[in-house]
């Protein structure tokens, strides 16, 4: 502004001024009505005009978009009226259920924009609900758990096996198919088939536990009413069945509290894996198996043995487990139902003092009912029959209550459980020709049908044959017809879960392809008319709760189960008569004869139905640490009379007939001259499951799961076995640390406790530390007493975090990405060693020694104690994961998305970037998560709550050995300890590998076993040696 | 000291030689025509430009798919490329040692092979240089390791050793390149005044700088060249240590040792020697060269690699010691690994050629035959490339996590890449050999008996 002058007055004056200048008319104020923008504006501070940047930015952005000429436009498509709830970039949780045969486990799908990305556990479902640690004077909020099953089922969803346009070799096609069309004309195809009344017309259906599938096989078999309806799982709980209907007159379902027990003995039983309600199972047993401190009571802390004969994760987590042949549990539970006063012939010599000592806890247990024994349901049902029997001998308390008993009995409904003898039959009878209509419903009998039924020469046979299948199957390849089922993800239905409770089917998506629902088809077929799914369930739970408002509907819908629909107890008397005449013409006792067989339920697969999830078949098995194959598992002692050498050499083993290849694994803990194999292999159609291992239901037997006198020959060659881990000794390293609980009570010492190398004193070292003295801070703490190393941590972290399958022979070459690993050590002698599992995450070193080497910064640490991943900066020199003590961090070595079908885009978590090639990655906390809990809690202006922040391997975890949270322990800012601060208190925390001075935010809780103490020192304190050896 | 004892010292250059036929015989070999070139010659180039175009190839190669295509994994992430860059890198020291090292000793004996050792080291540092470009998973952006301004503020870690490394092995090549540039000055003003035609005479007279051989000008190149040996020297020393720093500066058991930068240096010179020692045998034989690398002169490196191989010896001795007496669990059980474990077989391969067979050295007969000195030099090569696959390799398969322990296995593609480094390497050489004076023209005039005045008579 110019000084108020008198020369620069004018005559020319206004009357009304804007502003001195005007009124002085200061030749700035000239120039400024001139001036289109104010002085400033218009310019760049380096006096490029704004022309000459709009000019130049102009070519640029003509010239860069040059270099976007080849890419292929992609339009995205904004919501024309925007659904309700749906906030973009917030995801909605719904509750659904997972049937799997006569199971049904509680979900909690996350959709993104629609999409169903990951699975988690529902906490309000009986089958799902996750164990966890007590914090301080608080109780932890509710949480779902959820197994790898269940996690990778998402992946299912986008099977690109699922597309009808897929590539089909055309000798697999059928000659008719219009492959996905036959929908529109099943009603006309099945008036064609001239099914009459149903006479010579069967259905095959899977497994299944649901009220409304139940309600139209009625349906059905009104409209049918000659028809068979024939049930088959190549799993299922069938001898248990026949083992209660033995002793209590009537099938009946045995619900187990093993967070009840103090002493457990399974009998061949996987309470972690294989078994049903394996969820529950495993979160109540580690209930009943939680060390909170010193000063536990003995009592409290369980015991548990495992009697087996190939090693699984039971046998793991076992205080002892006794190495017995498949054949010779019969044997055995015959011994302890001897001793235990109940008659049963067959029984047999086992080691006096491992029987000993289980007869006496079980009988102290079961003074106040506290005793349990479980029986794998591959066992013959004399087996069950029997364990029923000792069951009720250990039990005083009424048989109508739940509680205080560890086993209950219920009556099941709405389900219909396998029968092979009904399969067998209908198998003769395709092949003698009464059978001349197959409705096949489900399943894959094709590929799972034991071995000594031809069931494809019987199938050719029926002149009408029709599938309902999940994905384009062996079985497909062999009907007239074949029709396409809905994932669950997109079905409305419901389950009865393990016990009883009602649980809900809703879909999250609209079907992705032309498919219906197990209920839709079943109403088309026997009512010609095409009703949605949604309507069926809805008349269905009409009949079933009778007919409720809206809200409660809803209520049901949101919970995802009716809550207290559960099966009541049915009074279980034993009638020791019918028992002894069953076991008379059952007997429970099988010879003992030259090699033997035992086929199994896979770890990772399940049955085959999840054999073309990419996730699962590079989900190392617990046990063998073998992906994308079945095995021949053998004890060494074994190994060594067939002369088996190297990893992975081929094995012919002959059953019958039949007899396949497979790559031979020793398999410390494997009962001598008994071979294992897992099913669920060796497909010829899926485009994932035909790639992996071979399929062993040609060697199962109608009869058995354990088969005897079979032949295993050494022939030419070695199989390509891609293991996650090759060594299995822990080499006397501190890694996983155990003591035994009278040791852990008895220890003064820290070395005591867990015996470690020596300790450094961490303020030694070359560079200035971080700050961690204010705002969040978080860590994590790992409790491997809990832990049981059932792999869904792994599975939860892939599906949160985008992590790419690489393929059988990238997981070969040690390329796998898994960002948290399970590592499996043995200890002592390689016939009966004890076997460890140990969870591996990114251990967030403060003093990380990965941040130091990289010479771009790209892996740097951020003021909350997390070790991050800039993937744009990272140039991949591997630097890192060379300095790794813990060897955590992944490396892309190619472009591992690259390829991958159009589908699996859609299962992408779109908060977690998906990886190029050549840079590394690793765990990061689930700093997706964090953030969103951060943005939360600055939206409603408060802090993060305690447990607010769930990271996906913690969420997954059944046990709860996984606790994250705020570890900074400023007692402003934090002044009650957080759930994982007192978790991380105990005296059993440690940290791995602490000598290096990396000081990991990730801590282990020591593994406390807890022998009897008149058959220790079978478990010393641990294989790590004390400090004074150095 | 008598100097009857002086005179009577065999002379460095033998043959009847004058001024004129040095410059002439050395000369020659680059004035030739086409037709000139001799057989062997052409052999070599077809072999070494085959090599050379798999390189190409298999480069081309590894950018489009990843690295994944070498045999790097988890836990093994630095394979043979890390390998092969510490082994070439090593092979550029005797260069630097010769011409630098042994100038500032006043070893006259050097002037016959100084030239292309320094040749040499160029060439390996060349080599080397490529391997940590093409090592990397985004090979597209590697330049960030080099601290530029950028409106982010952000600069690369200094403190990581690769950085280091970068500036180390960077320093090295340009002082080198120098070092070997001037050097070569006044030979290429020789070549200058011999040439014949244009193109020769413009281009020569470029790369000569104006040299016209005035006093004043060989008193400032000598000061020149006296300067660069000065600052080349510590260079010897430091690179490799900065190199070892890789290793030394990381936790790893086997890699996490104070001995490492003298025995790198000790390992380097040693390989170095050999393969200045391939290259002379080569050079002499292909161009008739005897009469100045004489048998005084292969006699003489034969001593170093004798010496050197022996401290090298020493320091896998004292690594097996002080992991012993560390008391470290993981220390221990690295070195017995290496010796006893998967890789055994590397490591006695190392430990044969490196320490064993060069022991023959020991006898004059055997330092004086040209068979021998020219398999054991590529013994001792073979035996150094191993030394760094067992720290390498061998280190980083088996360290801290059992259960991550796998085993390394090379493809197709880590063979391809070191043949063709070799390649990139001795295409370099040929050139070198066919187009620039192999051996120091003037520095030679030096040795000869006519340079002295005193024709040996007096020396103080």
């Amino acid at each position: 502004m110019s000084p108020l002058s008198p020369e620069k007055k004018n005559e020319s004056k206004p009357t009304y001024w804007r502003s001195l200048d005007e009124l002085v008319d200061a030749p700035e104020f000239r120039q400024q009505l001139e001036r289109e923008f104010h002085e400033g504006a218009s310019e760049t501070p380096d006096d490029v005009s704004r022309r000459q940047f709009i000019t130049v930015m102009g070519a640029s952005v003509a010239l860069a978009s040059f270099t976007g000429c080849r890419r292929p436009v992609e339009h995205i498509v904004p919501y024309v009226r925007q659904p309700e709830e749906v906030v973009p970039g917030r995801a909605l949780n719904y509750a659904s259920t997972m049937p799997l045969g006569e199971d049904a486990f509680g979900v909690l799908v996350r959709s993104n924009e629609g999409r169903p990305t990951k699975i988690e556990g529902n906490e309000n479902h009986p089958s799902t609900r996750a164990y966890d640690l007590p914090g301080q004077n608080k109780r932890p909020t509710p949480r779902g758990a959820a197994n790898s099953l269940m996690l990778a089922s998402v992946l299912d969803l986008y099977d690109p096996d699922r597309d009808p346009l897929v590539e089909i070799n055309e000798k697999d096609r059928p000659a008719h198919q219009p492959y996905g069309k036959e929908w529109d004309r099943l009603a006309e195809v099945i008036t064609g088939a001239n099914l009459g009344t149903g006479a010579g017309l069967a259905v095959l259906s899977e497994g299944f536990s649901s009220p409304t599938i139940e309600r139209l096989a009625k349906r059905f078999g009104e409209r049918f009413p000659d028809a068979r309806w024939v049930t088959y799982d190549a799993i299922s709980n069938e001898n248990v069945y026949k083992g209660t209907e033995a002793v209590f007159g009537r099938p009946l379902r045995p619900v187990y509290s093993f967070d009840r027990a103090s002493t457990v003995l399974a009998l061949d039983y996987d309470l972690v894996l294989g078994e049903s309600n394996n969820v529950r199972h495993a979160a109540d047993f580690a209930k009943g198996r939680h060390v909170k401190d010193k000063h536990e009571d003995e009592k409290s802390v369980s015991r548990l043995y495992a009697v087996e004969g190939m090693y699984t994760l039971t046998g793991g987590i076992a205080d002892h487990r006794l190495r017995v042949r498949s054949s010779q549990i019969g044997a055995f539970t015959a011994t302890i139902a001897n001793r235990l006063g109940i008659k049963a012939d067959g029984a047999g010599e086992f080691d006096s003092r491992f029987v000993d000592s289980v007869v006496a806890d079980l009988q102290t247990a079961a003074a106040q009912n506290r005793a349990l024994v479980v029986a794998g349901r591959r066992q013959p049902a004399a087996v069950h029959a029997l364990v029923a029997a000792i069951n009720e001998k250990l039990t005083t308390a009424d048989s109508l209550v739940a509680a205080p008993r560890t086993v209950h009995y219920v009556a099941v409904e709405d389900t219909r459980t396998s029968s092979t003898e009904d399969l067998t039959a209908l198998v003769a009878d395709m092949a003698s020709g009464d059978i001349k209509s197959l409705i096949i419903i489900g399943g894959d009998p094709v590929y799972n049908a034991p071995g000594d039924l031809d069931f494809i020469g019987a199938l050719q046979r029926v002149s009408f044959s029709m599938c309902l299948a999940d994905r384009f199957n062996e079985t497909a390849v062999h009907v007239n017809h074949f029709l396409q089922r809905s994932h669950y993800l997109e079905s409305w239905g419901d389950a009865r879960a393990y016990d009883g409770t009602l649980s809900l089917i809703q879909p999250l998506i609209e079907p992705l392809y032309k498919s219906r629902t197990t209920a839709e088809f079943l109403n088309i077929v026997s009512a010609g008319k095409d009703v949605s799914g949604y309507d069926l369930v809805r008349q269905t739970w009409n009949g079933l709760i009778g007919a409720i408002d809206e809200g409660a509907w809803r209520r049901i819908v949101h919970d995802g189960v009716h809550a207290g629909s559960a099966y009541k107890p049915v009074p279980a008397n034993l009638v020791t008569r019918r028992l002894e005449t069953f076991l008379a013409s059952n007997p429970v006792a099988q010879p003992k004869t030259g090699m033997e067989l035992t086929v199994t339920v896979s770890n990772s697969v399940y049955d085959g139905r999840y054999a073309n999830n990419g996730w699962l078949q590079e989900l190392p098995d617990p046990v063998t640490k073998v992906t994308w194959d079945n095995v021949a598992a053998i004890s060494p002692a074994t190994a060594h009379k067939l002369g088996i050498k190297r990893k992975g050499q081929k094995v012919r083993v002959t059953a019958g007939k039949h007899s396949i290849e497979l790559p031979a694994v020793q398999l410390p803990g494997q009962a001598d001259d008994e071979v294992t194999v897992e099913l669920g292999y060796g497909q010829d159609i899926g485009r994932v499951s035909q790639q992996a291992g071979r399929n062993a239901y040609a060697l199962r037997s109608s009869q058995s799961d354990t088969i005897s006198d079979v032949s295993v020959t050494l022939v030419e060659g070695t199989h390509l076995l891609a293991t996650t881990q090759d060594h299995q000794s822990m080499e006397g390293r501190p890694l996983f640390r155990e003591n035994t609980l009278v040791g852990y009570k008895k220890s003064t010492k820290n070395h005591e406790l867990l015996p470690a190398m020596h300790e450094m004193d961490e303020n030694l070292q070359l560079y200035g530390s971080h700050s961690y003295a204010s705002g969040y801070q978080w860590g994590m703490a790992i409790d491997l007493n809990l832990c049981n190393g059932c792999n869904a941590c792994t599975i939860a972290c892939q599906s949160e975090n985008n992590i790419p399958v690489v393929g059988k022979v990238q997981t070969e070459k040690g390329r796998e990405m898994s960002w948290i690993r399970i590592d499996r050590y043995f200890k002592g002698d390689t016939d009966n060693p004890q076997m460890m599992h140990q969870p591996v995450p990114c251990q967030h070193c403060e003093n990380a020694p990965c941040e130091q080497v990289c010479p771009v910064s790209a892996t740097v640490h951020d003021a909350q104690g997390l070790n991050v991943m800039v993937y744009n900066r990272c140039i991949g020199t591997r630097y890192c994961a060379n300095n790794c003590p813990y060897k955590v961090r992944r490396f892309n070595f190619f472009n591992f998305t690259k390829g991958k079908p159009e589908v699996h885009k859609m299962v992408q978590n779109p908060e977690v970037t998906v990886r190029s090639r050549g840079v590394m990655e690793k765990c990061s906390f689930c700093i997706q998560r964090i953030n969103h809990a951060k943005i939360d809690a600055k939206l409603e202006d408060r802090r993060v709550r305690d447990g607010e922040v769930v990271t996906a391997c913690q969420q997954a975890c059944p046990v709860g050995a996984i606790v994250f949270g705020d570890i900074n322990n400023d007692k402003e800012w934090n002044p009650t300890d957080t759930r994982v601060m007192h978790v991380k208190g105990s005296d059993r925390n440690y940290k791995m590998l602490q000598e290096l001075n990396t000081r990991p935010r990730t801590t282990y809780l020591g593994k406390i076993r807890n022998p009897n103490a008149t058959l220790a020192p079978a478990v010393a304190a641990s294989d790590s040696r004390s400090p004074e050896e150095h | 000291m008598s100097t009857h004892t002086e005179t009577s010292e065999p002379p460095l250059i033998t043959g009847t030689q004058s001024f004129h036929s040095v410059s002439q015989q050395i000369s020659e070999v680059t004035e030739a025509p086409i037709q000139g070139t001799p057989k062997l010659w052409w052999v070599l180039m077809v072999i070494s430009l085959l090599a050379l175009a798999n390189l190409g190839a298999s480069i081309a190669y590894l950018f489009w798919e990843g690295v994944g295509i070498w045999g790097v994994q988890n836990p093994v992430g630095w394979g043979w490329a890390i390998v092969n860059f510490v082994f070439w890198v090593g092979i550029g020291h005797a260069g630097t040692l010769i011409s630098a090292v042994l100038f500032l000793l006043r070893q006259r004996w050097r002037t016959s092979i100084n030239r292309f050792a320094e040749a040499m080291t160029i060439f390996a540092v060349i080599c080397a240089g490529m391997f940590p470009g093409i090592h990397v998973g985004r090979p597209w952006v590697a330049w960030w390791m080099a601290p530029y301004p950028n409106q982010m503020g952000m600069w690369p870690n200094f403190r990581s050793p690769l950085l280091w490394d970068m500036f180390a092995v960077g320093t090295y090549f340009t002082v080198s390149l120098l070092f070997w540039y001037t050097g070569m000055i006044p030979d290429l003003a020789t070549m200058r005044d011999r040439a014949k035609n244009k193109i020769r005479k413009v281009s020569l007279g470029v790369m000569a700088l104006g040299f016209r051989g005035s006093g004043k000008q060989w008193q400032n190149y000598e000061k020149a060249y006296l300067i660069l040996a000065g600052i080349s020297t510590p260079l010897v020393l430091s690179v490799h240590s900065v190199v070892s720093f890789d290793f030394a500066v990381s936790l790893v058991p086997g890699w996490h040792t104070t001995i490492f930068p003298p025995y790198f240096v000790a390992g380097a010179i040693f390989s170095g020697f050999a393969m200045v020692m391939t290259l002379a045998v080569v050079a002499r034989t292909v161009y008739k060269m005897e009469d100045f690398i004489t048998m005084k002169h292969l006699e003489n490196m034969n001593k170093i690699i004798l010496l050197t191989g022996t401290m090298v010896g020493y320091a896998y001795g004292c690594e097996f010691f002080i992991s012993w007496y560390s008391g470290n669990d993981y220390e221990r059980f690295a070195f017995v690994n290496r010796a006893t474990g998967d890789y055994a077989w590397a490591y006695w391969t190392m430990i044969s050629c490196n320490v064993i067979f060069p022991q023959i050295f020991w006898f004059r007969k055997m330092r004086r035959s040209i068979l021998v000195m020219f398999v054991l030099s590529i013994t001792v090569n073979i035996g150094m490339w191993f030394e760094r696959f067992v720290i390498i390799v061998t280190t980083l398969a088996n360290d801290f996590m059992p259960s991550a322990w796998d085993y390394f296995t090379p493809t197709f593609f880590d063979f391809s890449i070191l043949i063709g480094s070799f390649g990139l390497f001795l295409t370099l050489f040929l050139l070198f050999l066919r187009f620039l004076p192999m051996v120091a023209i003037a520095e030679i005039k030096g040795v000869l008996p006519q340079a002295d005045p005193h024709f040996y008579e007096e020396k103080h």
